[in-house]
């Protein structure tokens, strides 16, 4: 980290003379491990000579900041160490929980004790600096100079940027485009977007945000612009690349209250891990998840199976590796699930109690609708429904609509909070209140019909997992109870129909009655505070603009409200298909059905796009069709990318706007992410920008621009009068440190974290460049924000979020039945979803079983993450380079012997959607499932560094100068290019348009049906 | 042993040297002679094979690009389906008879009082003979610094700072403990008191200072 030029100036006498301090030194530090303070020493080196080593945090001239990695999206706490403004040292933050395996110091240690203790960090959080100091980081504003996607680039003024894109104008006349480009000015109006159908929301519904790597914070200040400023519903996030398919399982079974649950790593005794990659990613990260539960399982507290193709590093320690068939999470579980059900495997106790309240007598902190009665007639207008109070009583009170029935033990039927408990396994004639006979069912039963429908037998070959390990692993987990939850993640359900897989296999946890129990299945315990309310409201002002309408991913809108449909219907038909499929049961953040909408201007077109740090012709299954899209200037008429750099989507772009990174900027709050944990850890940069600067000294980046477009076009709640304080005074938000630092006061003050705080204060005014804004505050204001400050967030222990061994921020009811799915109808069929556990392969748009489909094309492809990387965007990470400096497309040496391949041998891999294919070098595996291929994927860049872009004055516009740009180019390195991006050869749906395959139910991306051939090159 | 006194005459020189150009300040350098053996324990029951390590051991000593002072071996046992990835790190394991003083015919490599190896830049001739002599391939030559012998010395540096190797500090699940053999404390202690600890090859007998837990049977 520091620069190698510093080497020269130490002499040879000089570093003589430190191996005396070396070695008497380190006589006294031998003798260690007593906290005896040797800072006094000037910074030193090895007896290797004259080779500079990192400062550190005892160091007399360094800078300390605690502040919040976003080397992922795992939200671990990092100690920054600077000297002389560079970066010279990453470590952990000892208050920090998730740097600790969740045992962090108490939260009143002094700050100045905890610099002396070690607090680990990933080695992507170690790798930072490559990051920060990436010579090919943009720091002016660029605008297209060729045509688009053509990499020709100009730097241009703030001013302009500004005008260019809030005004729009003939902005390409001078590149032979006459076509008038809208500007966000042309987004500002009130008339329907879609003058056939106003359900659709306003014309500013044409401006769409798009945003990648997005957290909290930056969430709130895009969403503040986009929704409440220029009032477009159309912030969309990218859940579904990063996960949406497990998290669909979680959200189905406790009816869209918790998407991310999972076993409690540091009491449970059985975790069964499915498609997450604890030894590598997840979230909390390998620093915190993974390294639990290694060092729990050192000392044989827990063990842990891993169900996934790929014997992923956590096999290093599992119990058993099962090398599950791609896409057959959901027949496993089924197949565990039917093996519980017929040897006594499911807590039965537990899920008899019928109401909250008996859970909680029982000592459970969440209930299970499993004896709630479902109308199970088809001839019933309710078919499907639950059974309620009113369908029985006509002088029913409308909150009679919430109360379900069950039958007692004695046989009655009674509403469910009468009953401590239900019977699961009842099925009864009813009349209801208009005296009509109808058969009722209890939600077990239904769920147990869907189980039954395949044997044992059938699933384990569905699975392709042996039917002994099935039920060993079936018998395991029932033993542990409890103390026995699930560990899922991407693999298990992002796919097509994964929702009814990640269903059953959130359903384990619930029959056992592991669910919000220590050591079970849990939620994150939430925020420390509140960030929006306090002395500073944040969330509202004076102007604010509520969106309206149907985003352009149809996430959450329902087909059955359009015109398109009335008009279909009104024509003689049901109505179906919808051009598209609608989702409107989805967690959403559907990016990838965003970009099929743009392409396919469905349901209306799209006018300015904003991309923020997103990279989607890379990061998406399929990305390359929407080379196409953005190429486009009818599907795109304006398209401005926010970013560190120019990468394989924003050469598409046709401005640019640079930004900070985490290390400079890019405040926020930072929850936990499941489970179990209570924090808000704050992020907090340790230097100086490095991005140009406006003339009224505010750096280049996000909220620069988007507060400055606000102004140009007069926005409301930007500007000298924009955040109302408790006095009712309005605050300016003319900089990114208005808002994130009065958040930061608001959550400081509402975790009543201590006021007096001498020695913090110190500490931030001598460390912290954000101290230079302390006069946002009151003197007692600082003090207190200081103590969280100077801690890096808010932390809570583990322990305090249990009372004995029940969770107390999680959920309260799940569901074996999901009446809102059961009532939900596919948009393109018409025909209704599953309410309950269904096997399903997965399918394309037309309900064609993939498999079947591409019999033609032998093998799977797989995908995954590295612990040395993060999605697109590490590939400056200089070290995780090093160590790999390629990936390869790994193969079983079944399949390698049957192809004739060895390591390193070229090939090329084709699917149905791409003929081209792509190529890279096999290594020959037994870590692989035979039949499959797997490839990580951070590699195979052909921009992001590795690509030559032409852009004028570009010495002056990247931050590696001469290093690596003429005045006329920046130069692509081959190094940043190595290997191969699975992405590109990813199934395409030819039903919809050659579109990137989606689950059709809830926007799910597909990443694991794609199938391949394998050709041996030359 | 030779080595080490011819060393510590030659800095005590030194510092008399630095002492009077006002470089180092009196009292600092005058440290009591330590019994202490810092020693290092890596648990592959742990060890999560997370490159946490190497990266930031990289960062600390900034080893010329492609040569790491410490790394992670990286194995496959058994046939599918009963396959498993396995994880070794690898380092200096700061030997007591250390092979590589024996051979270095410049005195260049020594050991200190406690027991940590290092090398003298400034003797070294780069031939290379240490690097041969190692039987644990944990040393290399430097081509960035004309071929100096390179390799791990529990980051020195930061021990004398009263902090852990910066490996030590960056390792997520504790696979790597850190401790002075001559006053065990703490989880280093229990691992030497219940015996569980051996060295990376057993076949040579080097009086090393880094020792391993034996895997877990499954």
């Amino acid at each position: 980290m520091t620069d190698n030029s510093n080497e020269n100036k130490k002499g040879s006498g000089l570093s003589r003379r430190h191996f005396l301090q070396t070695s008497t030194a380190t006589l006294a530090a031998a003798s260690l491990v007593g906290p005896k303070d040797l800072s006094a020493l000037e910074p030193d080196h090895s007896p290797r000579g004259g080779r500079p080593q990192a400062a550190s945090q005892l160091d007399k001239d360094v800078k300390i900041v605690h502040s919040v990695c976003l080397g992922c999206n795992a939200r671990c706490g990092n100690r920054q160490i600077v000297r002389n403004n560079r970066l010279e040292k990453i470590s952990g933050n000892p208050f920090h929980p998730y740097n600790s395996m969740g045992k962090p110091v108490d939260y009143a240690t002094p700050v100045k004790e905890t610099l002396k203790m070690s607090s680990p960090v990933c080695g992507k959080a170690h790798d930072a600096a490559g990051y920060v100091y990436n010579d090919r980081r943009l720091l002016q504003p660029l605008k297209r100079a060729g045509a688009r996607g053509e990499g020709k680039f100009e730097p241009i003024s703030w001013e302009q940027l500004i005008t260019e894109v809030s005004q729009g104008g003939k902005l390409f006349a001078h590149l032979g485009e006459k076509r008038e480009v809208p500007g966000l000015a042309a987004c500002l109006s009130d008339l329907p977007i879609d003058n056939e159908d106003p359900g659709l929301g306003s014309r500013r519904n044409g401006f769409v945000c798009m945003t990648g790597r997005l957290q909290s914070g930056r969430k709130e200040f895009i969403d503040r612009f986009v929704k409440s400023a220029v009032g477009s519903i159309n912030r969309i996030g990218h859940t579904d690349i990063c996960g949406l398919g497990f998290r669909m399982g979680n959200y189905t079974m406790t009816e869209g209250k918790q998407i991310e649950l999972k076993a409690d790593p540091w009491s449970a005794e059985y975790i069964l891990v499915f498609g997450a990659n604890i030894y590598e990613a997840l979230q909390p990260g390998l620093n915190t998840y993974g390294a639990a539960i290694a060092k729990r399982s050192s000392e044989k507290e827990v063990k842990f199976t891993i169900v996934d193709p790929r014997a992923q590093n956590g096999s290093v320690h599992a119990e058993e590796w099962i090398p599950i068939i791609p896409g057959q999470d959901g027949a496993f579980a089924m197949g565990m699930i039917r093996w519980m059900l017929e040897n006594n495997g499911c807590n039965t106790t537990y899920l008899q109690l019928a109401n909250h309240q008996a859970a909680l007598s029982n000592g459970y902190s969440c209930y299970s609708n499993a004896s709630h009665l479902v109308i199970d007639d088809s001839n019933h207008p309710d078919h499907g429904q639950f059974l309620r109070l009113t369908h029985l009583q006509k002088t029913s009170a409308d909150h009679d609509q919430d109360i379900y029935m069950v039958v007692t033990p004695a046989g009655e039927i009674v509403p469910f909070t009468a009953a401590t408990e239900g019977q699961l396994d009842a099925t009864l004639a009813v009349t209801d209140k208009d005296g009509v006979p109808l058969t009722v069912t209890t939600s077990f039963n239904l769920m147990k019909r869907g189980v039954l429908a395949h044997s044992l037998d059938e699933y384990a070959e569905m699975a392709g997992v042996p039917l002994e390990q099935m039920i060993r692993t079936a018998r395991d987990f029932s033993a542990h109870g409890q103390k026995a939850a699930v560990c899922q993640y991407h693999g298990a359900g992002n796919y097509c129909n994964g929702t009814y897989a990640a269903y059953a296999v959130a359903m384990l946890n619930a029959l056992v009655g592991s669910i919000g129990m220590k050591g079970g299945y849990l939620t994150s315990g939430g925020a420390a505070a509140s960030w929006k309310k306090g002395n500073y409201d944040l969330k509202k002002f004076p102007g604010q603009r509520k969106p309206k309408g149907v985003k352009i991913s149809r996430e959450g809108g329902r087909y059955e409200k359009t015109t398109e449909f009335a008009r279909k219907k009104a024509a003689g038909g049901t109505g179906y298909p919808a051009k598209r499929p609608w989702f409107s049961f989805t967690k959403g953040g559907l990016s990838v059905e965003a970009l099929s909408g743009i392409d396919g201007r469905y349901p209306y077109g799209c006018q300015v796009l904003f991309t923020y740090f997103y990279n989607p012709l890379y990061s998406t299954p399929g990305g390359y069709r929407y080379k196409e899209t953005l190429a486009d200037s009818d599907k795109v008429p304006l398209h401005v990318s926010i970013d560190i750099g120019i990468n394989e989507s924003n050469v598409y772009a046709d401005y640019i706007v640079p930004d900070v990174t985490y290390l400079e900027g890019q405040y926020g709050w930072l929850t936990p992410h499941a489970p179990a944990l209570k924090f808000t850890g704050v992020r907090i940069p340790c230097l100086e920008p490095l991005t140009g600067k406006t003339e009224d000294n505010r750096p280049y980046c996000l909220e620069t621009f988007l507060i400055d477009l606000a102004l140009a076009l007069d926005l409301p709640g930007f500007g000298e009068k924009a955040i109302p304080a408790k006095d009712g005074a309005l605050l300016p938000l003319l900089r990114a440190e208005d808002f994130y630092l009065r958040a930061y006061a608001n959550i400081a003050g509402n975790a009543k974290v201590p006021k007096r705080a001498d020695d913090e204060v110190a500490f931030v005014e001598r460390n912290y460049p954000l101290s230079a804004f302390r006069s946002l505050f009151s003197a007692q204001e600082w003090q207190q924000l200081c103590y969280m400050l100077a801690r890096g967030g808010v932390f809570t222990p583990y322990e305090t979020a249990f009372s004995d061994d029940r969770f107390l921020h999680g959920i309260s009811r799940v569901v074996l039945y999901n009446e809102t799915l059961a009532t939900t109808r596919n948009s393109l069929t018409g025909e209704r979803f599953s309410g309950t556990l269904n096997y399903q392969p997965p399918q394309d748009a037309a309900r064609r079983t993939i498999t079947e489909m591409d019999q033609d094309y032998p093998l799977s492809i797989i995908t995954y993450k590295m612990n040395v990387h993060t999605q697109s965007r590490t590939n400056c990470h200089k070290y995780a380079m090093e160590i790999f400096p390629e990936n390869f497309i790994q193969v079983n040496s079944r399949d390698a012997a049957a192809y004739g391949l060895k390591s390193g041998d070229a090939v090329r891999l084709v699917s149905a959607s791409n003929s081209e294919g792509i190529s890279g070098k096999v290594a020959v595996t037994e870590l692989v499932r035979p039949g499959c291929v797997a490839l990580s994927f951070h590699y195979g860049h052909n921009q992001s560094g590795a690509g030559t872009v032409t852009v004028a004055r570009a010495k002056e516009v990247f931050l590696g100068g001469a290093r690596v740009a003429t005045q006329s180019s920046l130069y692509g390195d081959p190094a940043l290019g190595t290997g191969t991006n699975p992405n590109m050869v990813s199934r395409l749906d030819e039903n919809l348009d050659h579109t990137p395959l989606v689950d059709t139910l809830a926007g799910i991306p597909d990443f694991s049906s794609t199938r391949v051939k394998l050709i041996k090159a030359g | 042993m030779q080595e080490r006194r011819s060393f510590l005459k030659k800095s005590g020189l030194v510092v008399l040297g630095l002492a009077t150009a006002g470089l180092t300040q009196p009292g600092k350098t005058a440290l009591a002679a330590s019994t202490g053996k810092p020693a290092m324990i890596v648990d592959l029951n742990r060890c999560t094979g997370c490159q946490s390590c190497v990266i930031a051991c990289k960062g600390q000593n900034q080893t010329t690009k492609g040569f790491f002072n410490t790394r992670i071996e990286i194995n496959e046992t058994g046939k599918f389906p009963k396959a498993r990835i396995s994880f070794i790190p690898r380092l200096c394991n700061q030997c007591e008879q250390p092979p590589c003083v024996k051979e270095c015919p410049e005195g260049a490599t020594f050991q200190l009082a406690n027991g940590i190896v290092v090398t003298d830049w400034a003797r070294c001739s780069g031939d290379g003979a240490c690097v041969d002599a190692c039987p644990y391939d944990a040393r290399f030559l430097d081509p960035e610094s004309g071929n100096k012998a390179d390799k791990c010395d529990f980051c020195i540096v930061r021990l004398e700072k009263g902090l852990e190797p910066a490996c030590v500090d960056a390792c997520p699940s504790r696979a790597r403990i850190f401790g002075d053999l001559e006053n065990p404390q703490g989880e280093f202690a229990k691992y030497i008191r219940q015996g569980k600890v051996v060295p990376p090859n057993k076949a040579v007998d080097t009086g090393v200072k880094v020792l391993y837990t034996v895997p877990g049977k499954r």
